[in-house]
């Protein structure tokens, strides 16, 4: 192609100088058209294929021709990889379907222009739905810092100050917020799903349909409030796209999944998502009795030591006196009482999470453009709907905590290879938790996310752990708490102190010995043509069931303590998480890794 | 069964990688730990002490490599690819080649000096790789990365 040598003129060598500082958006955009201007609508090198392809993303894009350039693009070609006119246009604008009309240039014989998908970007109302639950989460991460200046500067008028640390914390994340509704644009073109975003930091992804593990909806209050929905698409080996597609309107989030679901090439599964289609009866509904015992059963000791913490550093900070007065007037039924009041605040507390969390949850089958599957529906405010097709899952697992298996309950997961942010904003990997499930019902759920289970995981024995293993939990034990005995022993000097050091150290190696005990005959495991089944946990017991077409790899791992009792321990890995089985001799591990190769 | 083994060279690659660790991680830190202990008695306790770790590192990093080597066995089998290793902590993993993502060559600096390769194999499963194989003369290196490349691989997830 030949490309006109646009002479570099004053004006443009001042932008690159402050593009190179920033705001690279609207001066590339102004660029660009002045560009075309002094070439009078020529062929305009904007994009060359070298300098201006960062990352593989941006590779699935038809590529313009190279041609040679003026050198002051050069010069800022790293700083505005992707920068091309029609990005950065109004949210208006580009919901507009036709393609804009200077666009035409740019798009050289060798593609055919009609090709070119429009982008669309995010409902204009976006800033809405995600100011305000944005603000709430950032003031929410700073509390530590807002508890200190509400309470560490005493009851003094607000000052000037005060506005200026709001203003800190604030404007960033209204300012990110702007930037994500005006830069975010998305499209489906030629069969791949392709998001951009960005301004400074620019980032292109672009998603293979059948590398889609699951789809979620969800909507907060805001959402709800304003008829808007939030898509998430969740694939293998990347990160989910949430909080990218962050709110589109009912119609364009329809109009996306319908085109992803042509992309697969399966039309006929365009009716899944059909809100006409007869709703199939819920495998499993959830009620607030339900619920509730969950929160109850979920309440950890953890969370009653942090509010404890957190009551005690209010008062501390708020009455400092009266906590002296307490500190004086403590006494041992005074902090049981406490302590007591401290765990049902936590069960409350973790009770209404639950409920909220949680509410009205339903499973149910689904049709999916990639066979059947399954459907679930939760949330009170935030309202989840996650699809998933059961060829994508992975794992499923059950635990039965001891409280809730006492109930007769307990409670499933189902996880695709997809990664979600978990608590903490660390991937996890769980699609679908089904909170509360009769024990009776915990292997038919099994069924339903792995059909080709054919037989009732609580109903069959297991495999047990090889005995040795046992005899290796006792010595380790006997060999953990002896020397601590001695020590302690001699320590105390003889006598009667010393007698009794050890005797503590032996009740605590009883513990120990009933534990492993309890813990070996927890363990088991079960290989059939299909799945592996393995158990585990006897105060919490945990099951977890894998189909073998979705083994990745096996790694059998033997330290020196297990060679000496001829154990090994095998490890499956299926996309996105991996398990393991209870210590097996040696031989039986290597048989057991040479027969999960042969199906699958 | 009798598995492939490496090119013995990569008993002198890896002698060679230990020993830039050793200089560049080991060695400051044995230098460090001697005058620590040097701090407040004899000198030469701290020159003994800092002298005698590093001998016992050298020791170890020159006959580890053999060890790791003896026990190195890798075989390219009909379903899956086999990589046995571990001299205190023994592995022996398995990778069906049907599912197997992507594989790779490379080599850094001081394996292009002996002219050798890492052969590593990546599946969905993790962000690292499955199976590796180093030390592999770069011609066969790349025989069996383009079979493996040819054998395995489907969507797989």
């Amino acid at each position: 192609m030949a490309s006109n040598q646009a002479p570099p003129d004053d004006a443009d060598d001042e932008r690159t100088e402050v593009l190179r500082g920033g705001l690279l958006e609207e001066l590339e955009f102004e660029r660009t058209e002045h560009l075309r201007e002094a070439q009078g609508h020529g062929d305009t090198p904007l994009e060359s294929s070298g300098l201006f392809s960062l990352d593989s993303a941006t590779e699935e894009r038809p590529r313009l021709p190279a041609g040679p350039h003026p050198d002051d693009e050069t010069v800022m070609s790293p700083v505005a990889p992707r920068a091309r006119a029609e990005d950065f246009e109004p949210t208006v604008a580009a919901l507009d379907l036709d393609e804009p009309e200077e666009a035409a240039p740019l798009a050289e014989p060798a593609e055919a222009p009609a090709a070119e998908t429009p982008w669309r970007g995010l409902h204009p109302a976006s800033l809405l739905v995600n100011l305000i639950p944005r603000t709430l989460s950032i003031l929410l991460g700073y509390w530590p810092l807002l508890l200190a200046w509400l309470f560490g500067r005493g009851a003094v008028a607000p000052r000037p100050e005060d506005a200026l640390l709001l203003m800190f914390i604030l404007v960033p994340g209204v300012l990110s917020t702007l930037v994500h509704l005006f830069t975010l644009r998305y499209r489906v073109s030629g069969g791949r799903l392709e998001i951009r975003q960005g301004l400074l930091n620019r980032q292109a992804r672009t998603l293979a349909p059948d590398r889609i593990q699951n789809v979620s909806l969800v909507r907060n209050l805001f959402h709800r409030a304003s008829g808007l929905v939030e898509v998430r698409i969740e694939t293998a080996g990347d990160s989910s796209t949430e909080g990218l597609l962050s709110a589109l309107s009912v119609e364009d989030a329809e109009a996306l999944l319908t085109e992803l679901n042509a992309a697969r090439g399966q039309a006929a599964a365009a009716a899944a998502t059909d809100a006409n289609a007869p709703p199939a009866p819920p495998i499993l509904r959830l009620g607030a009795p339900e619920l509730l015992a969950y929160g109850f059963t979920a309440g950890g000791l953890g969370l009653a030591i942090l509010l404890m913490a957190v009551g005690s550093e209010v008062l501390t900070v708020t009455r400092p006196d009266e906590v002296n007065d307490l500190a004086r007037a403590a006494s041992p039924t005074r902090l049981v009482g406490l302590g007591v009041l401290a765990v049902a605040a936590s069960w409350t507390f973790s009770a209404l999470r639950a409920l909220v969390r949680h509410h009205g949850f339903t499973l149910s089958r689904e049709a999916t453009p990639k066979g059947p599957g399954l459907r679930a529906v939760e949330g009170l405010f935030t309202r989840r709907e996650v699809s998933l097709s059961l060829n994508k899952v992975q794992l499923v697992s059950a635990v039965e905590p001891f409280l809730r298996r006492l109930m007769g309950f307990g409670t499933v997961s189902i996880e695709t290879a997809g990664f979600t942010a978990g608590e903490n904003g660390l991937p996890a990997a769980a699609e679908v938790l089904i909170p509360m499930v009769e024990q009776d019902r915990l292997g038919e759920l099994f069924t339903e996310a792995v059909p080709a289970l054919s037989l009732d995981p609580w109903a069959v024995s297991f495999h047990p752990a090889h005995p040795r293993a046992l005899r290796r939990a006792v010595m380790a034990s006997v060999l953990f708490a002896t020397p601590i005995a001695l020590g302690l022993g001699i320590a105390a000097g003889g006598g009667l102190a010393s007698v009794l050091a050890a005797a503590g150290v032996l009740g605590l190696l009883a513990l120990l010995l009933l534990r492993a005990v309890l813990h070996h005959r927890a363990l088991g495991w079960l290989v059939t043509p299909d799945v592996v089944l393995l158990r585990g946990g006897a105060i919490r017991r945990s099951t977890a069931l894998l189909a073998r077409n979705k083994l990745q790899s096996t790694h059998l791992s033997q330290g020196p303590l297990d060679r000496l009792h001829g154990l090994a321990h095998l490890t499956l890995n299926v996309a996105g998480s991996s398990v393991r089985l209870p210590p097996l001799a040696l031989a039986d591990a290597v048989a057991i890794q040479e027969e999960l190769l042969r199906e699958g | 069964m009798e598995l492939r083994r490496l090119d013995p060279r990569v008993i002198w690659l890896w002698r060679a990688q230990a020993m830039s660790r050793m200089f560049f991680f080991w060695g400051p830190i044995c230098v460090g730990l001697g005058v620590l202990a040097a701090q407040g008695s004899d000198w030469r306790v701290g020159v003994l002490i800092g002298a005698s770790l590093a001998l016992m590192l050298l020791v170890l990093s020159l006959l580890w490599p053999a060890l790791d080597f003896d026990r190195f066995g890798f075989e390219l089998r009909e379903h899956d690819l086999l990589v046995q290793r571990g001299v205190l902590f023994r592995r022996r993993s398995s990778i069906p080649l049907r599912r197997i993502q992507h594989v790779d060559t490379h080599q850094g600096p001081i394996e292009r000096l002996f002219g050798l390769s890492t052969v590593a194999v990546y599946t969905a499963a993790g962000m690292s790789a499955d199976g590796s194989i180093p030390g592999l003369p770069t011609a066969e290196a790349e025989a069996i990365r383009d079979e493996l490349a040819r054998r395995g691989g489907d969507d797989g997830v």
